[in-house]
């Protein structure tokens, strides 16, 4: 849907939940964290939950999102945004706590916080934007960065013999979190399946069910040093073809 | 063949660890110690550098690897900036009481909030109670040169103690500048090899750092501390030969400038003191007589540098770019040092206390006018006109008497 503004300029339609004062955004241009953040914003109107919504970002590029939403934000440390939310989420059982993360922050960093938190199936919302490396820093080899993959820590591309294969991280969440956890890899390729993911990740939470986690597949072409077409391309088939988009555990339906 | 090069204090200190031949170091990117991760990952990559390089999973993990590294008896290195530095806290004490000389390059770095990337010296002052030998470089130069002293000192067989090779962020850290790439030859002469007396060795085996009885904590930290005096008489030695081999001119502990004639000086470390320098000209020629005192080492202090120096003059300015709030005095860590360095000192100056260059601030030339105008004025008062003073804040130069003055006339108090 767009709309005609008053200086006639044809603009898409945002969703409700975003600060609209605070827009355009702060990413770089192609970057795959506004993308995610429109498909969390707009699964955030549907559910109309913006009144009960506590957005934490975590320092990376995430950070720039200090500011987005229309809700009360919090910014944290690195790697602790999951925590944080979830001492929020304890205190005031009545919000919807989110979380949201780069894979430094989330699977380097914040790891322990992730694999703790899933255990302890906390009714909290985890998002995690991966996009292949340390995109705040400067693109530097990350737990995700993929085989082969050249940054500015591996300029030769990243030798898997030295330094493991990529962090697969919602298998890594699935294979802890108890019964009631939901947990997805989407991707910006696919916005409309990413949101779902991230809409049934909230409901997960509404519903007091448990842990809810949703790996977002992305992109920095500021630090791949790819243009629009290379980019896509990374993301559609060099990332996807490593990182299974789809959903790896849905809580069974109650009884009764 | 010494070689000349442009590069800035990150490069400077890949070229002291290529050249000290290190074999392990741990990377966690933050800026702007990132710079040497990509530097010296290129470096392994290109086969100028033959070492282990782990990408840890933060500062903590870093710190730990090059504490594991170090126990198996390797030379060992790490680092960090700004939060960084603190989130790796646990590792500090434990490093410097297992007595492991590993090295940490730390580029600093605002502590947050406000998450800024400016330069600021509060991050590693933090460390200073931990039993680390450490103190900054004023430029891309002293950083190399320090990275080889530090090891040198660090890895005597009398001291056995981790350093720091600290250094202003951007300042240092990312300004271009020339510096000289010293020789191999010179270098293999100035700092033998790594052999440490124990280390884990499965011929041999050690137990490291295990749980110990209460009562034998006490022995070991009296050992920590009588080790930090002999630090103290080791640095003049080693600078005297690094000086020797390399052609340098450093001082061992106190760099002065300008100070024969002198009856005030600032007293400050880093970065800062190249514009310090370049001020001190223009309040020479305005009639100030004035000078400056440079902190090569901030552990162990420089106490008794100090207690001969300073009594040459009348007022030191002590310039803090580091918080330490609720310190005594108001001021910054350097001011409590500096003040307890000469308390019991009879003919000892007055110390003045200046918060300045926060938040990545360059200390402008003005800034030093305006901190020479309140110096001046405590020289003729001949007594503490204000303890300390955050320079733009609270003020009492000319300039900032004569605004004050001015807002009042205009909006004269309703009180
Ligand atoms: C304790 C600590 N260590 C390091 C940093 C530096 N740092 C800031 S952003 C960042 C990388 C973020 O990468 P990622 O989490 O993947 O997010 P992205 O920017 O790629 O979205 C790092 C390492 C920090 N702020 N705090
Ligand atoms: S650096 Fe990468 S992740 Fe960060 S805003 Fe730019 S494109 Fe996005
Ligand atoms: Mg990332």
């Amino acid at each position: 849907m767009q709309e005609l503004k008053e200086n006639n300029v044809l603009q898409p339609a945002i969703p409700r939940s975003w600060n609209e004062e605070t827009k355009p955004h702060k990413f770089c241009p192609g970057c795959g964290h506004g993308i995610i953040l429109k498909a969390l914003g707009e699964a955030i109107d549907e559910l109309g939950i913006i009144d009960q919504v506590v957005f934490g970002c975590d320092i990376g590029c995430s950070l720039l999102s200090w500011d987005f939403f229309a809700c009360d934000s919090v910014q944290t440390h690195h790697g602790r945004t999951t925590p944080t939310i979830t001492g929020m989420k304890r205190a005031n059982s009545d919000i919807v706590g989110i979380a949201y993360m780069g894979d430094g922050g989330g699977y380097a960093i914040g790891s322990q916080h992730l694999f703790n938190a899933a255990v302890r199936n906390e009714r909290i919302t985890v998002i995690l934007c991966n996009n292949c490396n340390y995109g705040m820093t400067g693109g530097q080899m990350a737990p995700t960065t993929l085989p082969g993959m050249k940054t500015e820590t591996s300029p030769y591309g990243r030798d898997v013999n030295e330094t493991g294969y990529p962090t697969k991280g919602p298998e890594m969440v699935a294979a802890v979190a108890p019964e009631g956890a939901y947990v997805a890899r989407g991707s910006i390729a696919n916005v409309r399946q990413l949101k779902g993911f991230i809409k049934k990740a909230l409901e997960n939470q509404l519903a007091g069910s448990g842990f809810s986690f949703v790996e977002c597949l992305s992109s920095c072409p500021t630090n791949w040093r790819t243009n629009a077409k290379q980019t896509w391309e990374f993301v559609e088939k060099d990332m996807a073809e490593y990182f299974k988009v789809g959903e790896l555990r849905i809580p069974q339906a109650k009884e009764g | 063949m010494p070689i000349k090069k442009r590069g800035t204090g990150l490069t400077a200190v890949a070229d002291a660890w290529q050249l000290a031949d290190i074999d392990v170091t741990a990377s966690y990117p933050i800026r702007p110690y990132t710079a040497v991760m990509a530097e010296v990952a290129k470096r392994i990559a290109n086969g100028q550098m033959k070492c282990e390089m782990v990408h840890g999973e933060g500062e903590h993990a870093q710190f730990s690897i090059a504490h594991g590294a170090s126990m198996a008896g390797a030379r060992a290195t790490t680092g960090s900036s700004g939060v960084g530095v603190t989130y790796a806290f646990e590792t500090y004490s434990p490093i410097a009481g297992g007595r492991c000389p590993i090295q940490a390059l730390i580029g600093d770095r605002t502590l947050d909030p406000p998450g800024d990337f400016g330069s600021e010296h509060t991050d590693c002052l933090t460390l200073r109670d931990n039993g680390w030998i450490y103190g900054w470089a004023e430029n891309a130069q002293e950083a190399l040169d320090n990275s080889l002293l530090c090891f040198r000192i660090g890895e005597d067989p009398e001291i056995m103690l981790p350093q720091i090779v600290a250094m202003d962020g951007y300042f240092v850290t990312h300004i271009s500048q020339d510096y000289v790439m010293p020789d191999q030859a010179q270098v293999d002469k100035f700092l033998p090899p790594f052999k440490p007396e124990f280390r884990l060795d499965v011929n041999k085996p050690v137990i490291m750092g295990p749980q110990i009885e209460p009562e034998m904590g006490p022995p070991l930290e009296w050992d920590r501390n009588v080790v930090m005096e002999r630090v103290k008489e080791l640095i003049p030695k080693a600078t005297a030969e690094f000086n020797k081999i390399f052609g340098a001119k450093y001082a061992p502990f106190v760099d002065e400038y300008m100070t024969d004639d002198a009856d005030m000086v600032f007293l400050l470390q880093g970065a800062h003191a190249v514009t310090c320098r370049s001020a001190i000209k223009y309040l020479r020629e305005a009639g100030y007589k004035v000078g400056m005192c440079r902190l090569r080492w901030i552990r162990p202090f420089p106490d008794a540098a100090l207690q001969q120096i300073l009594p040459k003059f009348k007022v030191v300015g002590v310039i803090d770019t580091n918080t330490s709030y609720g310190a005594a005095g108001g001021g910054g860590v350097l001011l409590v040092e500096t003040r307890a360095s000469v308390s019991e000192v009879a003919n000892k100056p007055i110390i003045q206390g200046f918060t300045s260059g926060l938040g990545g601030e360059t200390i402008t030339h003005e800034e030093f006018f305006k901190m020479a105008d309140m110096m001046k004025q405590t020289l003729d008062a001949g007594k503490i006109i204000q303890s300390s003073t955050w320079v733009n804040f609270n003020d009492y130069d000319k300039a900032a008497i004569e605004v004050k003055a001015a807002w009042e006339q205009a909006a004269p108090s309703t009180k």
